[in-house]
C-alpha cells in the first residue's frame, strides 16, 4: 500500500509541476529579478500552493489546482490592466524613483523608498560605478533594479564619439545544431537546403549529420563547427 | 477574422472563471443532494434502531453503504480527505453496533455520522463564514 501512496504522490507531482509550468510560460518571459511587485507575489504563493497538495495527499487535487489558475488569471487581468492604462500601471506597479539627479543624490527620494544609501551605493558599485560624481541620473526602476545615466564625460566611448562608419551588422541565424538542420531558421536566412548542402561540401562536408553547429553570420557566410566524436563520447 | 491579444486574454480569462464558477456550482450541487439522500437513509436507521428494528436498520445499513461507495470517488476529489475517512469510520463502527444490537451506542454513532455527512455541503459552500 506504500507503495501505492508514493506512486499517488509521483502523479500528482507530475500534475502540478505540468500545470506551474503552463501558469509560468502564459505569464510570460521576464526573469525572476525583474518582476513587478504584483508578479513576485503571484510567483511565490503559486510554488507553496503546488507544494502543498503534492506532499499531502489528503487534500484533493482540485484544492491546489483551482488557486493556481485562480491567480493565473488575476495575473493577466492586472497585466492588462496595466498595459491598458497608465494610472492603473502607476498603482499597481508604482512608479520608478529618481536616487540621484545631476550627480546629486536626491535624499528625500531615498527616505520615501525606504532606500539605505549603503544599498544604493553596493547596487551602483555592482554596475560598475563607484563614484556618484560619475553619475549624472540613477533611477531606481518599479521592478527594484537601478539603472545609471552617466555624465557625457563619463559614458563609455562608443565608434559615432571617434567619428568611425561602420558597417550593418544583424545577428547571426543557427542552421544545424547537434546535426540537425533548423529548416525554419535556414527559411528566415532566405536560404534553403540545397544551399546548405552546397556550402558543406565547399568545407568538406557530406552532410549536416557531421556538424555540431553552423549558423549564417550578417555577411551569409555560413559558419561551421563539425561534431568531434571524443567530445560526445565524454557528454 | 483576426482577434487582438487583448480580446484573446480577456476571453480566456472569461471562459477560466465561468469554468471554475460552473464546476463550483454543480460541485456544490451535487454535495448537497448526495448528502440529503445519505442523511435520509441515516435518519431512517435512527427510527429502526429507537424502535428495534434490527433487520430494517441492517437492510438500510446496506443501502447506505453502498450509496457510499457509489459517491465516494466524486467527493474525493471535491472534499477533504479527512473528511472521507471520518465518514467511512463511523459508518464501521454504526455497522458493528447494528450488528451487536446495542441501542444507544448505535444511535449515538448514527447521529455522529448524520453530522459528518450533513455538515459538508455547509463547509463547502460560498459564505461568509468559509471565506474567512
Amino acid at each position: 500500500m506504500e507503495v501505492l501512496k508514493i506512486l499517488v504522490v509521483f502523479v500528482r507531482t507530475l500534475i502540478l509541476y505540468a500545470l506551474v509550468v503552463i501558469v509560468m510560460r502564459i505569464m510570460g518571459k521576464r526573469q525572476i529579478g525583474q518582476l513587478q511587485p504584483f508578479e513576485l507575489v503571484i510567483a511565490i504563493m503559486i510554488s507553496d500552493l503546488a507544494a502543498v497538495p503534492m506532499q499531502n495527499t489528503g487534500v484533493p487535487l482540485l484544492n491546489g489546482i483551482v488557486p493556481i489558475v485562480t491567480l493565473l488569471i488575476t495575473q493577466l487581468l492586472i497585466s492588462l490592466l496595466s498595459i491598458k492604462s497608465i494610472r492603473a500601471r502607476a498603482i499597481i506597479c508604482g512608479k520608478p524613483t529618481i536616487l540621484i539627479e545631476k550627480g546629486k543624490i536626491n535624499q528625500s527620494a531615498l527616505r520615501k523608498e525606504l532606500y539605505a544609501i549603503n544599498d544604493m551605493l553596493e547596487q551602483l558599485r555592482i554596475i560598475n560605478y563607484q563614484n556618484i560624481a560619475d553619475i549624472e541620473y540613477a533611477i531606481l526602476e518599479t521592478s527594484g533594479e537601478i539603472s545609471v545615466v552617466p555624465k557625457s564625460q563619463k559614458r563609455p566611448l562608443n565608434p559615432e564619439d571617434m567619428g568611425i562608419k561602420t558597417d550593418y551588422e544583424g545577428i547571426s541565424t543557427s542552421v544545424i545544431i547537434d546535426g540537425r538542420v533548423l529548416t525554419g531558421n535556414l527559411e528566415q536566412a532566405g536560404k534553403d537546403r540545397s544551399w546548405l548542402i552546397r556550402e558543406l561540401r565547399k568545407q568538406q562536408y557530406d552532410s549536416p549529420k557531421q556538424i555540431f553547429y553552423a549558423c549564417i553570420d550578417p555577411s551569409g557566410k555560413l559558419i561551421i563547427q563539425p561534431i568531434i566524436k571524443e567530445a560526445r563520447k565524454k557528454i | 477574422m483576426k482577434y487582438g491579444i487583448t480580446v484573446k486574454t480577456i476571453c480566456s480569462i472569461l471562459i477560466i472563471t465561468l469554468l471554475i464558477v460552473v464546476i463550483s456550482f454543480f460541485s456544490q450541487r451535487k454535495l448537497i443532494r448526495d448528502s440529503t439522500v445519505l442523511g435520509q437513509s441515516i435518519e431512517k436507521i435512527e427510527e429502526s434502531v429507537e424502535s428495534e428494528g434490527w433487520d430494517q436498520a441492517k437492510g438500510i445499513l446496506k443501502q447506505i453503504s453502498d450509496d457510499w461507495m457509489e459517491v465516494k470517488g466524486i467527493w474525493a476529489a471535491l472534499i477533504d480527505h479527512a473528511e472521507i475517512d471520518n465518514i467511512d469510520i463511523t459508518l464501521s463502527r454504526l455497522e458493528a453496533l447494528i450488528m451487536i444490537e446495542d441501542v444507544s451506542a448505535s444511535l449515538s454513532e448514527a447521529a455522529a455520522l448524520r453530522k459528518y455527512v450533513n455538515h459538508i455541503p455547509n463547509k463547502e459552500k460560498l459564505s461568509f463564514e468559509n471565506v474567512f
